[in-house]
C-alpha cells in the first residue's frame, strides 16, 4: 500500500513569548485570534478594512481562501 | 593449565559485559534529562503539551481531544516555564515512520508561556495513528499520540 501524500500539509505556529526583534517594523506579523477576519485585521492594523487584500496578497502561501483564516496562524503584515 | 586459561578468558568476557552495561546506563540517564535546557543561570523547560481542535486567545487548547476528523485542524499547545531563549520544534509523524510535517519556533520568554503549533490538510488527513514529538533546543521534550478517524 503506497504511503499517503502529505506534501500539501500546512503548518504554522504562534507564541505568547516574544520573538526576537518583534518590535521591529520590518517583518511585522500578526497572530490570528478567534473571531478574526482579514478585513477586521486590516481595520485594526491599517485603519481601513478594505486593505484586507494587502494582507491576503502577502500571505497567499498560507491562505487559500481569504474568507477562511484559522486562529493561531501567523500572518505577515506588508 | 588449560582450565586456568579458560577461567581467565571467562573473567575477561565478564568484565567487558559489565563495562558495556555501565556505559548504557549512564547514557540512558542523560537521555531522561531531555526537555530542560540550562543556559547560564536561566532554565527553560516544557511543562505541558495538549492537543485539540481549537485554540483560545491565550493559546491554550479549546477543544481537547486525541481523536480527530480528517478535516480538523490539529492544534498542539506547548507550555514552557523559564526565561531563556530557546527553540521549540515539532515533528508530526504518521504510523510511526512517515513524516507529516516539521516546524520550529524561536522564543524569548520572560516567564510562563504557551506556544501553539498546528497542521491542516486541505483534502483531509488519512485515517490512522499519528505522533507528535516536541523538542526543546533539539532534545526531545515530550510526545503525544493521536488518531484520525472518519
Amino acid at each position: 500500500m503506497p504511503n499517503p501524500d502529505f506534501s500539501n500539509v500546512r503548518g504554522g505556529s504562534s507564541s505568547t513569548a516574544p520573538d526576537q526583534g518583534e518590535s521591529s517594523q520590518q517583518g511585522r506579523s500578526y497572530t490570528v485570534k478567534p473571531g478574526d477576519s482579514l478585513s477586521k485585521i486590516a481595520q485594526q492594523v491599517y485603519g481601513n478594512m478594505n486593505d484586507w487584500r494587502k494582507i491576503y496578497d502577502a500571505n497567499r502561501d498560507i491562505i487559500q481562501n481569504p474568507d477562511l483564516i484559522h486562529p493561531g496562524q501567523t500572518l505577515r503584515l506588508p | 593449565m588449560r582450565t586456568r586459561r579458560v577461567s581467565l578468558l571467562a573473567l575477561g568476557c565478564a568484565s567487558l559485559v559489565i563495562a558495556a552495561a555501565c556505559g548504557r546506563k549512564a547514557s540512558g540517564g542523560e537521555n531522561r534529562a531531555g526537555g530542560e535546557n540550562r543556559a547560564g543561570t536561566n532554565t527553560i523547560s516544557v511543562t505541558d503539551i495538549e492537543l485539540g481542535r481549537g485554540i483560545n486567545a491565550d493559546l491554550t487548547i479549546k477543544d481537547k481531544t486525541t481523536t480527530f476528523r480528517p478535516s480538523d485542524v490539529v492544534y498542539a499547545s506547548v507550555a514552557t516555564e523559564g526565561a531563556a531563549p530557546a527553540t521549540l520544534g515539532v515533528r508530526w509523524t504518521f504510523n510511526d515512520n512517515q513524516v507529516v510535517d516539521t516546524g520550529d519556533r524561536e522564543i524569548h520568554p520572560t516567564g510562563a508561556t504557551r506556544t501553539e503549533f498546528h497542521i491542516s490538510k486541505p483534502d483531509g488527513f488519512p485515517v490512522g495513528h499519528y505522533r507528535l514529538e516536541v523538542t526543546l533546543n533539539g532534545a526531545s521534550a515530550g510526545t503525544k499520540e493521536f488518531d484520525v478517524q472518519k
